[in-house]
């Protein structure tokens, strides 16, 4: 009756009956206050209206007017649906994680060991390739470089390059600069500092301002000037403590003395440090003023701005050609090449980094996988939770966006913590091979980091959680409460598919390692022309006295301390060497031989590596002696002058005839000198592929003692015992007890050497095999992790066969051929991706095709033992199933 | 809410201080439909410009009806109405009408 009465007011009152529906639709946390705001507003009106007498249709109509403005007001509460909702969901994700801990914390961690090194890569990515050279428009920055007929980038004779500077109409500004190091004296213990020679527009050019002084004047580079030197942040702090009144001050270098016109910033970086910048032009060698003489001389240029690289380029090869044709004696067959100064200082690392970010991203998705099969597994626990949901009126998307929430709880966790395993890992990575990357110093977490760092988590977020949702909300929900909530076949299928996925993404990942391991092993098993173990070697520079006196007394002072040396206990042998260094400086010279026309041009001539050495090197380094013999105490300034040649200057020269006693010419002013002998041959330019890619092979070797005067700065290889701290010691005890000036730089063993040179391969390898040994080891927890669950779920079907006679192997192999069936396709799949794949790494393998086969027969193999165990372990189990226990379930 | 308030909004603003603190009365005096003066207090009262309140229960047991619902503007709002008068002068001459002092719900 009651109710009757209630449906006759709101038909009779429309207005009430309508904020009724309409409420329906707000958010249901707002309803009730909403329905109560309206209903009472519009109550109070018909009250007033009814008091006043004039509750008329016509205001009663009003009054269903205002009502249907609830309408708008109800659509534009409806965000706070959403809002509720997503709390909702976040609540209740936080609640069901924390239920389930140790089933949390692995998938945070797992997500953790993915997005981190991904992370961290990316970060490295970002900071070597990404980010732009610390310098203002530092995409108008080039290298300038002579071309020569066999070699690219050569250097540029300084006479040249100041015509470059002249009749060049596309830049803004040209410098040149050289590699150098200074003796520095008088400050503290004496030290070999690294130093750069470069023209007065090398800091303009950059655009780098000093922090502290001034920059070079035009008038100071040339000589006569007053000597003026730039020092690094480093320097000042080290030498200076940070004194802010050091300009003005006075700098010994090479026992001559600089005034300190100002500091760089301390963040200032072009490829390897240098503490010290002086002034080129008041460099006043010979050599400076030849058109043949390329000193090592790099210029770097900044193109003006509505100019391309192209017209840039053109522009030198024009200024160029007027120099061959104005000096074609010295320029013929001689260009001018321009590369990016980005590109030169990361190109060459460019493939490895892209390549191990693609690597990374296989460990990413490996980690996904699993934490969706993970999810896939566990929801199946849930289907009973869901399927009530779903009966209590949960929609299909609301029980789907329930379990994105969750998933992405997951990955953002596990990318917060990522991001915190990338910022150690990255330092430490970095820190243990500093030589591996160009602008290693400029790696670090910035924003881009961070906001991939967040993308990926999101993204790992939505693929771990698709597959579980996309099951969920396919189920037939009466048919799941019905079957107790065991999970359907579809899910197995789903959970298989994920397994051979995953199995075929560590697959390619081991395939890459491997491969890069056997490049290593093959390097540092490759001959490299000399016997590295026990070597020590590190650079001397000799009082700069030396150079003030005779040559003569310059060789005996070289002479005095080389016998010191060589008679040492524990040392074998012991040899000064300059000019080239194998894998570590180079040098070279012109020569042609005697009989053949004098060439016009140095660029007809022929070229070789040169050492210039004493007696002792041959056996110092190691290296055999082919024929003839090697240099005597006996080969001085005053004997005939004699060379000693490797076999491949013989072959390539003196190609059918006996090569000692002929005799070759190195110079206009010197006399033809003689060929004595012929020595191994000797890996100069690197142990990889790098080294047949350079076109010089040709070297050659110049006894040091015939020199017209003794070098102040050499390099000195030791062979020795062993290489002991005590030794180190020794040496250098030696070296001051000849005179206490006598500076030793650079001390390493020849092995520390060749794995420097090594590094790159190194830092590729270790972090490849890193990443590979995370795959394998996701990879075969998900397959263990889905065995065991379906073991658990089919133990009753277990017990079963086991009642109606099953033997207790045929359960195991039935549940160890489940699952590699699984680890099985997922191999084929693997090996078919990594055949397509392993092609990228060509360039980077040394000794090993893409495609070995024993690679990949050895890691198919450990793959598919890992496969075994992890399925093996789950068949025990199931083998030890009781029947009547396990039929007593449900 | 942005840096200026709309006029609409100045104009509801305008109204609570006048006096006029139910919804209907807001439309009432401004002429304002439903769908613009509701959603618009609470947009108002998100950014903190008004607060709502409920009536006295007995008042509305008295009267056999629900509570009705009041805004009152706050600090903020205040300020904010005061920048808004500076930018529309005409809301100057709606101050001179205060709502008579009869406020109806606290009055019955």
């Amino acid at each position: 009756m009651q109710d009757h009465d209630h449906r006759k007011e709101l038909f009779s009152r429309p207005h009430l009956w309508l904020i009724r529906v309409i409420g329906v639709i707000v958010p249901r946390r707002l309803r009730a206050d909403w329905r109560q705001e309206w209903e009472a507003e519009l109550r109070y009106r018909e009250l007033l209206l009814a008091e006043w007498e004039r509750l008329s249709c016509q205001n009663k109509l009003d009054l269903l007017r205002r009502s249907m403005g609830a309408c708008w007001d109800a659509l534009l509460l409806q965000p706070k649906r959403w809002e509720d909702e997503m709390f909702q969901d976040l609540r209740y994700g936080v609640r069901m994680l924390l239920k389930n801990p140790g089933f949390t914390t692995g998938i945070v961690l797992t997500l953790a060991l993915g997005i981190g090194a991904n992370a961290a890569l990316f970060s490295v990515v970002n900071g070597v390739l990404l980010n732009p050279l610390p310098f203002p428009q530092p995409e108008r920055l080039v290298m300038l470089y002579q071309s020569k007929p066999n070699f690219e980038q050569g250097a540029i004779p300084y006479p040249n390059f100041r015509d470059w500077q002249k009749e060049n109409q596309t830049f803004s500004a040209m410098a040149i600069m050289r590699g150098f190091s200074f003796s520095l004296t008088g400050a503290g213990e004496a030290e070999r500092v690294n130093a750069r020679l470069v023209s007065g527009e090398f800091f303009s050019v950059l655009g780098v301002n000093p922090a502290l002084g001034r920059n070079f004047r035009p008038d100071e580079d040339q000589p006569g000037a007053g000597p003026v030197v730039i020092i690094s942040a480093a320097l000042w702090q080290r030498k200076f403590a940070d004194a802010p009144d050091v300009v003005g001050k006075s700098l010994r270098l090479d026992d001559k003395s600089y005034t300190i016109i100002g500091v760089l910033p301390a963040d200032f970086a072009l490829f390897r440090s240098s503490d010290v910048f002086a002034l080129i032009g008041q460099w006043d060698a010979p050599p400076m003023r030849s058109r043949s003489a390329g000193l090592g001389l790099q210029g770097i240029g900044r193109i003006k701005p509505s100019v391309t690289f192209a017209q840039a380029q053109a522009d030198l090869d024009r200024v160029m050609r007027n120099l061959v044709a104005l000096y074609p004696k010295a320029n013929r067959g001689n260009g001018a090449k321009l590369v990016p100064l980005k590109e030169r200082m990361v190109g060459n690392v460019r493939l490895t980094l892209l390549l191990l970010l693609g690597a990374v991203g296989f460990v990413l998705l490996i980690a996904c996988v699993n934490v969706s099969n993970l999810l896939l597994a566990r929801s199946t626990g849930r289907t009973r939770e869901f399927a009530i949901r779903a009966a209590l009126g949960a929609g299909q998307w609301r029980l789907l966006r329930q379990q994105l929430t969750e998933s992405t709880l997951l990955s953002l966790s596990g990318g917060a913590l990522g991001l915190l395993l990338a910022a150690w890992g990255t330092q430490a990575a970095l820190g243990a091979l500093p030589t591996a990357l160009p602008r290693a110093h400029e790696v670090g977490l910035d924003g881009r980091v961070l906001l991939f760092t967040l993308a990926i988590s999101l993204g790992a977020g939505a693929l771990a959680g698709l597959a579980p949702a996309l099951k969920v909300s396919q189920w037939r929900l009466s048919e799941t409460l019905k079957e107790g909530g065991r999970g359907g076949g579809g899910r197995r299928r789903a959970q298989g598919v994920l397994v051979a996925v995953e199995m075929a993404l560590a697959l390619v990942l081991l395939i890459g390692a491997g491969l890069m391991i056997r490049t290593l092993n093959a390097l540092w098993n490759v001959d490299p022309g000399f016997r590295p173990d026990n070597v020590l070697t590190f650079g001397l520079d000799f009082p700069p006295s030396m150079s003030t006196g005779s040559p003569e007394a310059a060789h005996a002072i070289a002479r005095d301390l080389s016998d010191r040396l060589n008679s040492m206990p524990g040392v074998k042998a012991a040899s000064f060497s300059v000019g080239a260094s194998p894998l570590q400086g180079e040098d070279d010279l012109w020569f042609w031989i005697e009989g053949e026309p004098k060439p016009e041009s140095t660029s007809q001539m022929h070229m070789a590596v040169v050492y210039r050495v004493e007696p002792a090197y041959l056996t110092a380094m190691g290296i055999p002696l082919k024929r003839g013999r090697f240099f005597t105490n006996q080969d001085d300034v005053r004997s005939q002058s004699v060379v000693v040649i490797d076999e491949v200057l013989a072959h390539q020269y003196f190609p059918n005839v006996d090569p000692i006693g002929k005799r070759i010419n190195l110079g206009d002013d010197r006399d033809p000198f003689e060929i004595i002998g012929v020595v191994g041959h000797v890996k100069q330019w690197g142990l990889d592929a790098s080294d047949s890619r350079e076109s010089l092979q040709a070297q050659l070797y110049e006894p040091l003692r015939q020199l017209p005067g003794s070098p102040p700065v050499v390099n000195v290889v030791v062979r020795a015992e062993g290489a002991t701290p005590a030794l180190w010691a020794a040496l250098r005890r030696v070296t001051q007890s000849q005179s206490s000036e006598n500076i030793i730089s650079g001390a390493q063993t020849m092995n520390e050497v060749i794995a420097g040179a090594l590094a790159p391969q190194r830092f590729s390898m270790i972090l490849l095999d890193a990443f590979a040994a995370v795959a394998l080891l996701l990879a075969s927890i998900g397959l263990y992790g889905v065995i065991s669950y379906l073991v658990g779920q089919r133990t009753q079907e277990i017990g079963v066969r086991l009642a109606l006679g099953a033997q207790r192997r045929d359960v195991a192999r039935l549940v160890v051929g489940h699952g590699m069936k699984m680890a099985l396709s997922g191999v084929a799949l693997g090996l078919l991706a990594a055949l397509g794949l392993t092609r990228l790494l060509a360039e980077m393998l040394y000794g090993v095709s893409p495609t070995d086969p024993a690679t990949f027969a050895v890691i198919t193999l450990l793959l598919v033992t890992v496969a075994l165990l992890a399925c093996y372990l789950p068949a025990r189990r199931a083998t030890k199933v009781d029947p009547l226990i396990a039929l007593r379930h449900d | 809410m942005g840096k200026y308030l709309s006029f609409t909004v100045a104009v509801i603003l305008q109204a609570l201080d006048n006096g006029y603190q139910y919804g209907f009365d807001i439309m009432d005096i401004t002429g304002l439909p439903s769908g613009t003066v509701y959603p618009a207090l609470r947009r108002l009262e998100e950014a903190g410009y008004v607060d709502s309140k409920w009536e006295k229960h007995a008042i509305a047991q008295s009267a056999q009806r629900p509570p009705r619902k009041y805004y009152e503007l706050t600090k903020e709002g205040k300020e904010a109405l005061a920048k808004a008068v500076q930018r529309y002068s005409l809301l100057e001459r709606t101050r001179a009408q205060p709502a008579p002092k009869t406020k109806p719900s606290r009055a019955q």
